[in-house]
């Protein structure tokens, strides 16, 4: 069977880094906004300082998951091809819509040049440059103003308090969908043992092994 | 012994020197006072507003003068502020209402100092005739109060929190302004515990936050009835909220307050017009946002489980 090397190390300790704190940060958000309803913190406090405290290491998580990307060129996998605009986006749509209940075989298989279908490329490029700046940014800056260090206007902290909640919305629902689609791969569980030890068994079409095994930037 | 000679010169010379300098800003100094007409700390009278009648100008030497700050206290130990800040008086309901000279409410004997003793005392009773039917509610309240049932009782009149000279509606009245009659006391003249406000409120997770952007009688007050006069009943600091959801809630307790948070006008809101108005982390909730944001994630759950198990079955049914 092939094996194909498809998360290095770094990319598998940041993935599982982020995993965690993206879990914490649904819960204490939740927490946090519906703070009577849903308190499973124990206590309104408690659920604010997980939130600030596993924001700042998503955060930091992140920037340096540029730093290895954009390294390592390891990026490239994220780029879009023009087979992966509107034709590549279809067939895998259609996939997910039809094959994959006729036992249909994955139309993108991973190989040297190919981690991601594109539906995934687009995804994680709209959550690595769009959803997760914006977070960021407007958490970073919720927490400055909270924290006093500059006068707030209660139209600053609405529109920020309003948009934070809003990506938190579609960063919640990303996160849904994407635990479940991981469980498309050739069993249940092939892709989430894959995000453990970087190997993939190829799925699909029989693509050439991977000769780059060593690709880590550590 | 030359050399010792020298610097017994030099430094006689030194005194010297400094002497005459004393001297001539003794001389200076002196015919600067020699030349002021006015010996007292009275603020120049183009530093009042223009609004004030001339009539009010004889006692603005002592009365408006931040410098002086004239105060007593009566035989049943309540504070007289005999201070008034000038801006704030001419802004006061009862400015504005035209009373404006000091002898509309100050009858008898102003005219030498120390004022006589046995000039009668200003009652609001004076002017608001259906006092006792307009504010009962409040006398009430007030009545309840840690201020009237607890150690302090008998020192509190209206006037105490709210001066004559200075007082507007309550919905005209920044955050700042309402708790600057409460700070006055409790960081000065009734302090048992001698320990600051922020000190005192160390056990809340954002106290400088909260006691510069929320009136305290938010916390120690509790809301009950259908008026507001349980505003006027502040609980001892035993009963003030202490509990984070009582207001960062959906049922938050800030709407049945009248709303200032940021120093703007101050109005009661509904909880529509208060989550259009402010941002409070959990009590500013928009109830359609929310439902729509749940839906969405639940119909991400439900459209995932269906796939789910649709695969589950379809892929059962080409095995068998």
């Amino acid at each position: 069977m092939n094996r194909i090397y498809l998360a290095t190390r770094s990319e598998r300790a940041g993935h599982w880094i982020n995993a965690v704190g993206f879990v914490l940060l649904v819960l204490s958000g939740f927490n946090i906004h519906f703070a009577r309803e849903f308190n499973v913190f124990g206590t309104f406090n408690a659920a604010v300082a997980v939130h600030n405290m596993v924001g700042i290491a998503v955060t930091m998580n992140y920037i340096l998951w540029w730093f290895y990307s954009v390294g390592s060129r390891r990026i490239r996998f994220y780029m879009p091809d023009r087979d992966d605009l509107a034709p590549g986006l279809i067939r895998q749509a259609r996939f997910y819509l039809l094959g994959i209940f006729q036992g249909a075989a994955h139309p993108f298989a991973e190989g040297e040049a190919r981690k991601f279908n594109p539906l995934q490329k687009w995804t994680y490029l709209g959550v690595m440059v769009v959803l997760f700046p914006i977070q960021i940014v407007t958490g970073l800056w919720l927490f400055y103003l909270i924290r006093g260090w500059q006068d707030a206007t209660s139209a600053q902290l609405r529109i920020l308090g309003v948009t934070h909640n809003m990506f938190a919305i579609m960063l919640t629902a990303f996160l849904l969908g994407h635990i479940y689609l991981a469980t498309t791969g050739e069993t249940p569980w092939a892709h989430f043992k894959m995000m453990f030890t970087g190997y993939s068994h190829a799925h699909g079409e029989v693509v050439p092994v991977d000769e780059g095994v060593s690709d880590e930037m550590a | 012994m030359a050399l010792l000679a020298s610097r017994q010169v030099k430094a006689g010379k030194a005194v010297a020197a400094l002497g005459f300098l004393m001297l001539l800003g003794g001389i200076g100094s002196g015919a600067v006072l020699l030349n002021t007409d006015d010996v007292g700390h009275s603020p120049p009278p183009e530093d009042l507003p223009a609004a004030l009648p001339e009539s009010v100008l004889s006692c603005a030497a002592c009365h408006l003068n931040p410098g002086l700050q004239p105060s007593y206290r009566d035989e049943a130990g309540r504070l007289h502020q005999g201070y008034i800040d000038a801006d704030a008086y001419v802004g006061s309901i009862h400015f504005r209402r035209d009373m404006r000279e000091c002898t509309d409410c100050h009858d008898g004997d102003y005219s030498r100092f120390p004022h006589p003793k046995g000039n009668p005392e200003p009652s609001c009773h004076d002017c608001h005739e259906n006092f006792e039917e307009e504010y009962s509610d409040i006398q009430v309240a007030v009545a309840a109060s840690v201020h009237k049932s607890g150690g302090a009782a008998g020192a509190f009149d209206c006037a105490t929190c709210h001066s004559p000279h200075t007082m507007v509606p309550a919905r005209e009245m920044t955050v700042r302004e309402k708790n600057a009659g409460c700070v006055e006391c409790h960081e000065k003249r009734y302090n048992p515990t001698g320990l600051t406000l922020e000190q005192r409120h160390a056990w809340h997770p954002q106290a400088a936050l909260h006691l510069e952007r929320v009136a305290c009688i938010a916390c120690h007050t509790q809301p009950s009835g259908t008026d507001f006069s349980f505003r006027h009943n502040i609980r001892p600091s035993s009963e003030a909220t202490s509990d984070c959801y009582a207001c960062h809630s959906a049922d938050t307790k800030m709407a049945a307050y009248e709303g200032s948070f940021f120093g703007g006008r101050p109005q009661v809101y509904t909880r529509t017009q208060l989550v259009r108005a402010y941002y409070m982390s959990g009590g500013t909730r928009s109830a359609s946002m929310d439902r729509l944001g749940l839906a969405l994630l639940l119909l991400v759950v439900l459209g995932t489980a269906t796939h789910g198990a649709l695969r589950f079955v379809l892929r059962r049914r080409r095995r068998a």
